[in-house]
């Protein structure tokens, strides 16, 4: 094998350019630090690659789902979905795991839903609390400052609420939230009846102008991308700031498959694949920084060396955890009272329903909660949605089907439980001692298994689903199953995997210290997922943000006394 | 809610294996379209979606069966003074992509389609002696309406479902239903106070 290797030394090396590479790279670079910045994915730009207008009619199948397109013909995702080409990984027998990953300059920061929260006090020490799972070397109150900083920067909607464990931010942090939608307060009036509290969304999408990019224009989804730079993406938000300074190299189509050590014991750099050469190259950085998705990470250290690299706990790729998932649509006749009115707004509920179970999880028999998103209203017609409303059609065919349609219209809700599950020794990844990638590099086999915790978590979001719609007098029709194990989404389907690499207070209990520093090798960082020793019902990115503003603050600070 | 619409297999051969028999029958390949061989590609993982190009796949049905598919795309949702019919909206054409695409719940449909189509005109042979093509209005209906009736029958649900689902996501079907977004706005309008009374009303008539 040919490496060809570069004379440059960089003073950082970034591996991905998602949440926590693109910040990593914003910090160090306005820190005067040199970074190259590697990307698997292809060069791409939100502002002329994103369609946002376009309708379904100007698509292909009108947009739909397809084995090319997961999420849509529309959706910014590149080259990727739940396959990549050339790049397979496996699911260990009795195991089922589906594993989301782009190939594009920011990675997931391109699609994601935008719900931006952040972990309360409880979520930073579970285990203290119900003796579960582990807890965090770091609390809320050492984490706040930095989820201060990032919402100032990328700005945050939400208003202050003053529940348990749903922390409200300073004044002049979170941005006004829109107002709610017309269904969006018949429902919050069913949450009421039900005892349920409900909160003003908690998005990461401008309501006003906010440093210098333009207030959301209430129109398109954000799973699109945002070519005015209104949500939050990495290559809109992050990136472009890194670049200004001059300090920033990026090299796309380099598949990171290896960090590489000198003599000392340090890390010298990485290794790459040309995805489109197939040439191989290494790097040289004074520091290495993997933010390449929680498995893809554990993926490069335990392809690095025999037995995995700065892996003396045993645990990289170990504590694999997702979000636990579970969705009901109904149909609500009262909401065919409505007038037509635009309702598009932001593509995320303008409220949606933090966990109100926090002392009563022993009744629930499950230890932990979850937060319900909602979708309705009159949105923007697609196949999926009208063939919803066409099977709610008693009449088969004629005039009276097109009358009933625009009665229909807007009468559909749905709702998705996003629940925190509790780290277990069934879930995790592994190289498969066989599957290579197309560039002869060994892959990821996941194992995974879903606890009683999780699977009656998910059944009590079904039942909560079906009470709200009952007693605001809908019929349920999609997700009525309230058995746990068949309403539970499958591993990795939520699109939050963390925890393959996590943090701790030795080099015994945790892959990195509360900085995402190895504890092994000291100019190697996590900065992404993997370092979270829970996973809060609460969605990952901002958390990954502020974690990653503090650690490369952190590595900066190390790095300018030598300490590297 | 999924994009991906669940098909019994089962029922999907055994309208494929009708399909075949009626086709043998008659001494002519399938639909036109028998030797249709599935393209292996797709639009690609990483198409252009800011051009709108043509779709790349070969389409698979006959003239007749379009003009089947637009004879019942026009019983399903009739035009009128104010709203055009299918037919004037391409929805016929849509269908032929849709069923003609490599995917696999698009090919899963094309069974479903074909087949039922082929059976249409049987049908209609069988009642009237001629296919359904060159039957009277009423007699179309009467059609319609026997199938509407018959329990499970997949061709009927799926194809109403499709043209449906085509004609009111199409830019013209936006109109017709009443969605008015797609718009850049300057400020999202909270709901007004005539939208709250009937929510309100609504409410309390439910009890909560």
């Amino acid at each position: 094998m040919v490496v060809t290797t570069s004379d440059k030394i960089y003073d950082v090396i970034i591996v991905g350019s998602g949440a926590g590479g693109g910040m990593a790279a914003y910090i160090l670079t306005q820190k005067k630090l040199k970074v190259l910045l590697l990307e698997a994915g292809r060069h791409y730009d939100p502002e002329t690659e994103t369609a946002m207008f376009n309708t379904p009619e100007q698509a292909p199948l009108r947009g739909v789902s397809t084995p090319d397109k997961n999420f849509g013909f529309y959706d910014a995702t590149v080259d990727g979905g739940w396959e990549v080409p050339n790049e397979p990984y496996v699911s260990a027998p009795g195991s089922e795991f589906k594993w989301w990953r782009p190939r594009m300059l920011g990675g997931r920061t391109n699609h994601w839903g935008r719900y931006s929260f952040r972990y309360g006090p409880y979520d930073f020490k579970p285990y203290s609390r119900d003796g579960l799972g582990f807890d965090w070397p770091v609390s809320y109150d050492e984490i706040a400052p930095w989820y201060d900083k990032v919402e100032r920067l990328i700005g945050v909607t939400g208003r202050a609420e003053g529940l348990e464990n749903v922390p409200d931010s300073p004044p002049g942090c979170h941005l006004p939230p829109p107002a709610m939608r017309p269904h969006e307060a018949f429902l919050a009036r069913g949450f009421k009846a039900m005892d349920i509290p409900v909160a003003a969304t908690r998005a990461a999408i401008l309501t006003q102008p906010h440093n210098g990019r333009p207030a959301c224009l209430w129109a398109t989804p954000c799973g699109h991308g945002c070519s005015i730079g209104a949500n939050f993406q990495s290559p809109t938000v992050l990136l472009p700031v890194a670049r200004a300074t001059g300090n920033l190299v990026t090299r796309p189509n380099s598949l990171v498959y290896q960090v590489d050590m000198d003599r000392h014991g340090k890390a010298s750099g990485v290794s790459f694949v040309d995805r489109i050469t197939g040439e191989h190259h290494s790097a040289r950085g004074k520091a290495v920084i993997l933010s390449a998705g929680a498995c893809e990470s554990a993926r490069i250290l335990l392809n690095s060396k025999q037995g995995g690299l700065g892996n003396s706990s045993g645990l990289v790729g170990r504590y694999l955890m997702d979000t636990v998932g579970s969705s009901t649509a109904g149909y609500f006749p009262a909401l065919e009272k409505l007038p037509r009115r635009n309702d598009d707004g932001m593509s995320v509920g303008h409220i949606y329903v933090p966990w109100w179970g926090l002392n009563k999880q022993k009744e629930l028999g499950f230890a932990r909660g979850y937060h319900i998103e909602i979708f309705g209203g009159q949105r923007m017609p697609s196949m999926s949605l009208m063939g919803d409303y066409t099977d709610r059609c008693a009449t088969p065919f004629g005039a009276g089907l097109r009358q009933e349609m625009r009665q229909k219209y807007g009468a559909i809700c749905s709702f998705d439980g996003r629940g925190e599950m509790i780290p277990n020794e069934n879930s995790y990844c592994e190289i498969d001692p066989e599957v290579k990638d197309k560039w002869g590099i060994p892959v990821l086999r996941f194992h995974w298994k879903w606890s009683e915790h999780e699977t009656r978590q998910a059944s009590h979001m079904r039942k909560t689903f079906l009470e709200l719609i009952d007693r605001l007098g809908g019929t349920p029709f999609e997700g009525l199953d309230t058995d746990g194990e068949k309403a539970i989404s499958v591993g990795g389907e939520i699109i939050h995997e963390v925890g393959t690499a996590r943090m701790g207070h030795s080099a015994k209990d945790s892959v990195v210290n509360s900085y995402g520093q190895s504890w092994d090798i000291k100019n190697l960082f996590i900065m992404d997922g993997g370092v979270m020793p829970s996973s809060p019902d609460k969605n990952p990115t901002e958390t990954i943000l502020a974690l990653t503003w503090r650690n490369a603050t952190y590595l900066a600070d190390q790095a300018r006394k030598g300490a590297l | 809610m999924s994009d991906l619409v669940r098909i019994d297999r089962r029922t999907t051969l055994k309208w494929l294996a009708a399909a075949l028999a009626f086709s043998t029958h008659h001494g002519k390949s399938l639909a036109g379209g028998g030797t249709f061989m599935p393209s292996p590609q797709g639009y690609g993982t990483d198409p252009d979606i800011n051009t709108v190009k043509p779709i790349e796949w070969d389409r698979i049905m006959s003239e007749h069966e379009l003009k089947q598919t637009a004879l019942l795309a026009d019983l399903f949702l009739p035009g009128d003074a104010t709203s055009p019919a299918p037919s004037a909206l391409g929805i016929p054409d849509f269908i032929d992509e849709w069923i003609s695409a490599p995917y696999p719940e698009q090919q899963s449909d094309r069974g479903i389609v074909q087949g039922g189509l082929s059976w249409l005109d049987q049908e209609s042979a069988k009642k009237f002696g001629q296919d359904f093509t060159v039957l009277s209005d009423g007699q179309r209906v009467e059609m319609m309406t026997a199938m509407a009736a018959m329990p499970d029958f997949l061709f009927f649900k799926r194809l109403r479902n499709l043209v449906v689902a085509a004609y009111f996501s199409s830019d013209a079907g936006f109109k017709d239903i009443g969605y008015s977004g797609n718009v850049a706005l300057d400020a999202f309008p909270a709901p007004t106070d005539d939208m709250l009374a009937i929510i309100d009303r609504e409410c309390k008539a439910l009890g909560v």
